[in-house]
């Protein structure tokens, strides 16, 4: 089946046909789920060197699931995230202290220079702000209002109920903004307020 | 008549834009960890073939067995038992032959072996 045929079907459809021997199911779901999986490590972590780690092994982790994988029961994306946070947490427990790298720069198109710089900004210090939280606020929070996913969902990957959730997470970002409101100025909210 | 200043912005929002900009600026993979990890996928789906590849009914029974020293071991003597007394005692259709390979005499017997033996031949070359 072509790659293009691929992108209709379901991660779970594509993962049995990874298991069944299809390479072009492996080269689909490498290109659909090792983006998400090193973007929450990066968001996690970081830091890029450790977040290629973690991926590369987390997704062999997923490769080597797949014939056991029980339709179904979770989402793979569930299920990948959860892996990739439980080894972050392991690496953030042992780690040295790298910063991540330069924010890739936005898709051209879009806004003005000047919007994309102050947006790369924004960008930049909410991962710094992030990084200073404690481990589980930082996974909600990146969970919820990056990743996009709703409670129920956070609560199977974090193993909790989804009133801890909204507790980790309304913790999170009341950390966050005590961090940020020092740099409203620099980050452009003065010329916006005024 | 009052002027209206723009209410100061929230926090709140503020951080809604912070979440925005993350979201619009997502931290990309290098092509080369894509590559690595498409690369660690056929690896697994090679590995996973070879076992598989098929096997006799009748190899796959003797592979069962022969696998276990111990039964190994019993087989072999069973088979050493068995040959000692088919020589001894030959049941009646092997009887014939049995006595005739000991009523041979010695003549007919060197004749039908080849003393020399390619280790012989091989220390005579020197």
């Amino acid at each position: 089946m072509p790659l293009d045929a691929m992108s209709e079907l379901g991660d779970e459809e594509l993962l049995a046909r990874y298991a069944a021997g299809d390479r072009d199911a492996a080269h689909a779901l490498t290109v659909r789920l090792a983006p998400r999986v090193f973007a929450h490590a990066a968001r996690l972590l970081g830091d890029r060197a450790e977040a290629e780690d973690i991926s590369q092994e987390v997704m062999l982790k997923l490769w080597r699931i797949a014939p056991d994988w029980r339709a179904g029961e979770a989402k793979v994306t569930t299920w990948l995230f959860r892996v990739t946070a439980n080894l972050c947490i392991d690496r953030m427990r042992r780690r040295r202290s790298t910063p991540l790298d330069a924010v890739p720069e936005p898709e051209d198109g879009a806004p003005s220079a000047e919007a994309r710089l102050t947006e790369a900004a924004r960008a930049e210090a909410l991962q710094q702000a992030l990084a200073q939280l404690p481990e589980r606020q930082r996974q909600a929070v990146v969970l919820r209002h990056i990743e996009g996913l709703g409670n129920p969902e956070i609560a199977r990957i974090m193993d909790i109920g989804p009133r801890a959730v909204e507790s980790l997470t309304a913790r999170g970002k009341r950390a966050l903004e005590a961090i940020l409101s020092g740099r409203r100025e620099e980050l452009g909210y003065v010329d916006d307020d005024t | 008549m009052s002027t209206t200043t723009p209410e100061p912005r929230r926090d709140r929002d503020d951080l809604d834009d912070f979440f925005a900009a993350a979201r619009a600026a997502p931290p990309e993979p290098a092509d080369d960890l894509l590559a690595r990890i498409a690369m660690d996928a056929e690896t697994e789906q090679a590995a996973r073939r070879r076992p598989m590849r098929p096997v006799s009914r009748l190899r796959s029974l003797f592979a069962g067995w022969v696998g276990l020293p111990a039964l190994r071991g019993a087989a072999l003597a069973a088979t050493l038992v068995a040959g000692i007394w088919i020589g001894a005692a030959p049941p009646a259709p092997l009887s014939a032959t049995v006595d005739g390979i000991w009523s041979a005499g010695d003549a007919q017997i060197a004749g039908s072996v080849d003393p020399m033996t390619a280790y012989d031949l091989a220390w005579m070359g020197e």
